[in-house]
């Protein structure tokens, strides 16, 4: 648990952060979020006494980190930052290893420990291990920085923009990942993001700051529905009832979908959903495909000829997205239901638009 | 790639073997000097051996190299550091403000300064090499970027820590660099050690020059020449073996 | 705390290496001019009012630096410390010819260490209240440069004759007027004849793929000779080659003398204008060279257009580096007997006569810093104003 009393910060007459309290819980996510030179930056990392504040207190479960030597305290919390900041001269295990290897870790230990947090962060160790920095992609260098933070099993992580510096796609990706992760390690997270999307798919709680104060601190959805002042209300924007989607899986929302297989004999087809437009189109092994437009049928003579061969990763949701990528993926692809499918590609059942378009209505104003 | 880092230090060893061979085959070069010159009466320098003469000026310059890197690292480090930053600027413009001094002159200065010998000799050549490797210092800490450091304390590196493991490392490149340059200049300033009584193998050349004896200038320059591109191709695959990079995990 | 923030500790430092100089000798008076002499201390060698002038000068600097708000300060640090400089060369100039009187005509009077450490302690000084008055350039001009102006004043007046330096000097003017032409004939003419073939040899690195590697080889190697044996090296061919045609005499081409040295300084300067050269028009954005034959240059064109003045900075900072390198390198000639201030240099050095050395190394150093300041303002002349290099 981080708890911060009262903390300001002020470089001469300037001051970064006034009077801030804040409270993170065990095991929860919290996004600090604001306009750039709000302080946000600065109140991460005087959690880790990279700066020390000018006057309050902050505890780390119930200790008060000013009598804990700088060293000490930050080998036990995790530290990612925006650019990364992998030792170029070192590889990808050597970086990963530099916080155990300071707690003197074992070797073997630590040598298992690379292997486990690569594998973790969805990196073949075999491959990465031995890499060095310059040798990876933007995302690839992200998880790297992540999978290092965690090295010594910090039971708290401080994140600056972790995400930042890649582009929206693996942005998306790495996000989803780190919901995984943080599923499975349920660490207390301060996290530092300018990007309100980011905040609202990963937090328990968002803290938004404005010119050094804690503006509002409350959870995504009570931030959407009750913003507290006109500064809140403006910045999260007029599309706070799509954003409200992304807090919302589709989990809930899959109904069963009709489908048929490639090689399902052309008279069978006909008969599978007579009321439907189109059906989805799996392999024999129940993996998306295509979708078969009714219209198509007479002429052709069997589903592959029929069919729209259609790409997996740009038509299909997992049953872990939110409404929000649902409707952006039905938008996009002039569809009124989009398939979902598994973490194989099989298809498991649709999302329609009246569901999503009944979700949104149900939300508080 | 490793495999040429290791067939370049064969040949330099090789190549190592061979000057040393060649300056302490004194026979043959009295044979090629004699030929060469065969109006000369004397061909080889009275006063040493040409291995005592390499050796001479073999000291001097790892004398003078080994206090400049002494002295000039932990400078280049200090005024990085908060406790030495406000000296920056000054150590830096004097750097390269004593660039411009040609090493002739800082030379010629430390005779009515010190007197004549090795010593004084010495002590210009640190000073001179100094420059380079402060200055070389000073650019590869610098150019360590903010990020990494960032990492490296927020990870819970000590000041000393993060210096030894990420900002030594990743300057070390720079820094030797200046040593090499360093070292390379104090060579060539050496042999002018001989006018002021240091010996080395500026010494034949001077004494040929007086006497106008040709012989012995070959003797002295020869060698010379063949150290300093010795010395400047072992010092440019020693910097090359601090290389990060993708090429050295292959 | 603010206050120890905002302390000058390099005005600091400098004000005590200038107390430190008082605890040291300011003039040596000496019997003869080879003799060793008698180091005199700060109230021997400057008088009482003197000294105590210097010591007070230097006690406010330090008080002033210990204990004034640096930006505040910074004007009043900068000008005690140039009344310093000032102070000294008037007092020096002044007291070496009381201390003469009534010794022998050829006692001479020379500076001791302490003169010149305390120039140094006033000039980290000066350099640090330059630093704090980074705003203001008037202030900044005047603190950088009364010094030095009041000493090539008091130079030219010759306020320094009793100083053995000068002494030295006088009876020397012509030779010395001689050489220093010589000097400038030796390192000119080779950064001449360098500059073109380096620029050349540079274009053609980057024109020809198979003369890039064996140009660069040959000029890395030949740099790291040293020059001395560069030098020896040329002579013999030279001597055989003016033996085996006696013509080439009649030319200056013998075996020691001006050809070896030119020779070699030549090849010296190759390197750094050449390497500048080559990364002038590599460095180049292929786009803008794009962009000129998109709107119909001829090759001609864009060389002359484009490439040449977006080069011209990098190429004339190595002719900068190279000038440079050659005034100290044709001190060095003096030793093949081709003339220059090095031949006061070694001549001293053969006397054992300190201040027939001085005469030689301190012009040689003060001509490089006057190569390296002009070649520097015609770096920044030719930069490109859109270009912000050239402004270190």
């Amino acid at each position: 648990m981080i708890r911060l009393v009262k903390v300001s910060k002020s470089y001469g007459d300037t001051i970064a952060v006034r009077q801030l309290s804040l409270v993170v819980n065990q095991g929860e996510v919290c996004v600090l979020i604001g306009p750039s030179g709000c302080g946000k930056t600065t109140t991460l990392r005087m959690v880790n006494r990279l700066i020390e504040p000018t006057a309050g207190r902050i505890f780390i479960n119930g200790k008060e980190i000013s009598r804990v030597k700088p060293e000490q305290l930050r080998r036990s919390i995790g530290y990612a930052i925006q650019s990364v900041g992998l030792f170029p001269h070192m590889t990808v295990a050597d970086n990963i290893a530099v916080v155990p290897e300071l707690l003197h870790w074992a070797k073997s230990r630590v040598a298992h420990r690379i292997d486990e947090l690569l594998r973790l962060v969805g990196l073949d160790p075999l491959e990465y291990a031995s890499k060095y920095p310059n040798q990876l992609s933007g995302g690839e260098a992200q998880r790297i920085g992540v999978a290092r933070a965690l090295a010594a099993n910090p039971p708290i992580l401080l994140m600056d923009e972790p995400f930042g510096a890649v582009d929206p796609l693996t942005r998306e990706k790495l996000q989803a990942q780190f919901l995984r992760i943080q599923q499975e390690l349920k660490k207390t997270v301060l996290l530092v993001t300018h990007d309100l999307d980011e905040a609202i798919r990963l937090a328990d709680r968002i803290a938004i700051m404005a010119s050094g104060r804690l503006v509002q601190h409350a959870t995504p959805e009570e931030i959407l529905s009750r913003p507290t002042n006109k500064f809140v209300h403006d910045f999260v924007g007029t599309d706070r009832a799509l954003k409200r989607l992304s807090r919302i899986g589709v989990a809930s929302f899959i109904r069963p979908t009709h489908s048929v297989k490639l090689s399902t004999p052309m008279k069978e087809v006909a008969s599978v959903c007579e009321r439907c437009h189109w059906v989805w189109v799996v392999d024999d092994d129940g993996k998306f495909t295509g979708w078969l437009d009714r219209t198509s049928l007479p002429a052709a003579n069997s589903v592959r000829q029929a069919m729209v061969v259609g790409d997996r990763d740009e038509i299909t949701i997992t049953k872990n997205a939110t409404l929000r990528e649902a409707l952006s993926r039905m938008l996009g692809q002039g569809f009124n239901s989009i398939p979902v499918v598994d973490e194989e590609g099989r298809l498991i059942g649709e999302v329609s638009l009246g569901d999503v378009e009944a979700a949104t209505a149900k939300m508080e104003p | 790639m490793l495999r040429r880092q290791l067939n370049l230090w064969i040949l330099l060893t090789v190549l190592t073997g061979l000057f040393v061979w060649l300056i302490a085959s004194t026979g043959l070069w009295e044979a090629t000097l004699r030929f060469l010159f065969p109006q000369e009466s004397q061909v080889l320098h009275p006063r040493a051996s040409l291995l005592v003469l390499v050796w001479e000026h073999v000291k001097l310059v790892i004398l003078s190299s080994s206090l400049t890197v002494l002295v000039g690292v932990p400078l280049g480090i200090w005024v990085t550091r908060p406790s030495g930053r406000n000296f920056l600027p000054i150590v830096y413009y004097l750097t390269s403000f004593g660039q411009t001094f040609p090493p002739v002159a800082v030379l010629a200065l430390a005779v009515p300064m010190i007197g004549f010998g090795v010593i004084p000799t010495v002590i210009a050549l640190f000073l001179y090499g100094l420059l380079p490797v402060v200055r070389n210092t000073i650019a590869g800490l610098r150019a360590v970027s903010q990020d990494v450091l960032d990492a490296a304390y927020g990870m819970g590196m000590s000041r000393w820590q993060a210096l030894i493991r990420v900002e030594m490392p990743l300057a070390a490149r720079v820094i030797l660099a200046g040593i090499h340059i360093s070292v390379i200049i104090n060579i060539g300033t050496a042999m002018i050690g001989a006018v002021i009584g240091a010996g080395g193998l500026g010494s034949p050349i001077i004494a040929g020059l007086v006497q106008d004896n040709l012989a012995y200038i070959i003797e002295g320059a020869v060698p010379a020449a063949m150290l300093a591109v010795l010395a400047d191709r072992l010092l440019a695959n020693l910097e090359r073996l601090f290389a990060y990079s993708a090429e050295k995990a292959r | 705390m603010g206050r120890l923030v905002t302390r000058d500790s390099v005005a600091i430092s400098g004000s005590l290496i200038g107390l430190a100089s008082l605890l040291i000798g300011w003039l040596t008076l000496k019997p003869s001019r080879i003799a060793a002499g008698t180091s005199l201390n700060l109230f021997e060698s400057i008088g009482w009012v003197g000294g105590l002038t210097v010591l007070g000068l230097w006690l406010a600097c330090l008080i002033l630096s210990l204990t004034g708000k640096k930006e505040r300060s910074a004007v009043t640090l900068g000008i005690l410390a140039n009344l310093i400089v000032i102070a000294s060369f008037l007092l020096v100039g002044l007291f070496s010819g009381k201390l003469l009187e009534g010794e022998a005509q050829i006692a001479r009077v020379s500076l001791g260490a302490g003169v010149w450490i305390t120039l140094a302690g006033a000039y980290v000084v000066i350099f640090s209240a330059r630093q704090t008055l980074r705003g203001s350039t008037i202030w900044r001009n005047v603190v950088s440069w009364a010094g030095l102006a009041v000493l090539v004043f008091l130079l030219i007046e010759g306020w320094f004759q009793d100083i053995s330096i000068m002494t030295e000097f006088s009876g020397r003017e012509e030779r010395f007027l001689q050489e220093l032409m010589q000097h400038i004939f030796l390192f000119g003419g080779s950064v001449a004849v360098g500059t073109l073939l380096g620029i050349s040899l540079g274009i053609w690195a980057t024109r020809s793929r198979r003369a890039e590697a064996p140009i660069f080889f040959t000029t890395n190697i030949t740099q790291t000779i040293p020059s001395l044996a560069l030098f020896g090296l040329l002579i013999a061919p030279l001597s055989a080659l003016s033996f085996a045609f006696p013509v080439l005499r009649e030319f200056g081409i013998r075996g020691v003398g001006v050809a070896p040295a030119v020779i070699a300084l030549v090849i010296y300067s190759l390197l750094p204008i050449v390497r500048n050269t080559y990364v002038g028009l590599r460095q180049l954005d292929p786009a803008v060279i794009d962009a000129g034959r998109g709107m119909g240059m001829s090759r001609a064109q864009i060389f002359r257009k484009i490439e040449v003045p977006l080069a011209a900075p990098l190429v004339l900072e190595g002719v900068r580096t190279a000038s440079v390198q050659s005034v100290g390198l044709a001190a060095i000639a003096a030793l093949i007997g081709a003339g220059g201030l090095g031949w006061f240099i070694f001549q001293g050095l053969g006397q054992a006569a300190a201040d027939l050395i001085l005469l030689g190394a301190i012009p040689v150093i003060v001509l490089a810093l006057l190569v390296d300041a002009i070649m520097r303002t015609i770096v920044r002349v030719a930069t490109p104003k859109g270009l912000g290099k050239g402004n270190q």
